[in-house]
């Protein structure tokens, strides 16, 4: 993992609910159809890999020795079908600790969600973990 | 919505563990091209001996079912502990832990495989 990345701002980017991606959301964990309201969180880090925010690439992260650590939303309101948000990513810390079998790595990343008059409606820290 | 106090179990309840193809869905619906989740030979490649369950999976389902118990919440904060394969259910469980005077309620969580293996842990909270 390159630690220097600390800090590092990417450029703001937006998402969008979609009701199609939202439902294969929901039947991968066993609800059919296109739920009421936009789940939870669906609102997920992963939504700027394509859109510029690639964390594995940027952090230099081969997938193969990636491992996923948690998650944290803090919610403001819920998300609304047919609003898009801002969002601004940043490496908010990366610690490096010896492990029994070597070095790990461990990413928090923070997603900041914002409506188009600029409020908050979400926070996400994805952590991220690299073994050596 | 309910209102509930300290001690108050929230959810008690087992998941049934995902299919391959729920996997799959799953990656599709979080737009997440991590082969760990679909390729076997990939997920041996990275020392696993099957495709995994997504962690933000067991997120999402403790976001859901507490949402219908709660409303909506404030903060939802897991750790992923060990790794899920397939078909391997998920008991989940909720206690509050306090009630502050405002009307915060907090709540810890858990998810248990069948073997007892703690596979998530975190905390909630809402009003």
């Amino acid at each position: 993992m390159n630690i220097e990345k600390q800090g590092m701002v990417f450029p703001p980017y937006t998402v969008a609910p979609d009701r199609r991606l939202a439902e294969l959301f929901a039947r991968g964990i066993g609800v059919e159809g296109v739920p009421e309201s936009v789940p939870p969180t669906y609102m997920i880090f992963l939504r700027g890999e394509s859109v510029g925010a690639n964390l594995f690439e940027e952090l230099d992260i081969p997938r193969q020795k990636a491992l996923h650590g948690g998650q944290r939303y803090d919610w403001v309101r819920p998300v609304k079908w047919d609003e898009t948000l801002q969002v601004t990513a940043r490496v908010k810390s990366i610690i490096e600790k010896q492990g029994k079998s070597g070095r790990v790595w461990f990413a928090d990343i923070e997603f900041a969600y914002d409506d188009i008059r600029g409020q908050r409606v979400l926070t996400e820290i994805t952590r991220l973990i690299e073994r050596e | 919505m309910e209102r509930f106090s300290t001690g108050a179990i929230v959810l008690d309840t087992v998941v049934q563990g995902a299919t391959r193809d729920r996997i799959a869905l799953f990656s599709q619906g979080t737009e997440d091209p991590n082969p760990i989740h679909t390729d076997k030979a990939f997920a041996e490649s990275a020392g696993f001996p099957d495709v995994l369950q997504q962690g933000p999976m067991t997120t999402a389902h403790f976001a859901r079912l507490l949402t219908r118990r709660a409303g909506p919440l404030n903060s939802l904060d897991i750790t992923f502990k060990a790794p899920v394969f397939p078909e391997e259910d998920l008991h989940l469980t909720a206690k509050v832990d306090s009630v502050a005077s405002d009307g915060l309620v907090t709540c810890t969580l858990a998810a248990v495989k069948d073997d007892g293996t703690v596979t998530a842990v975190g905390t909630a909270t809402w009003k």
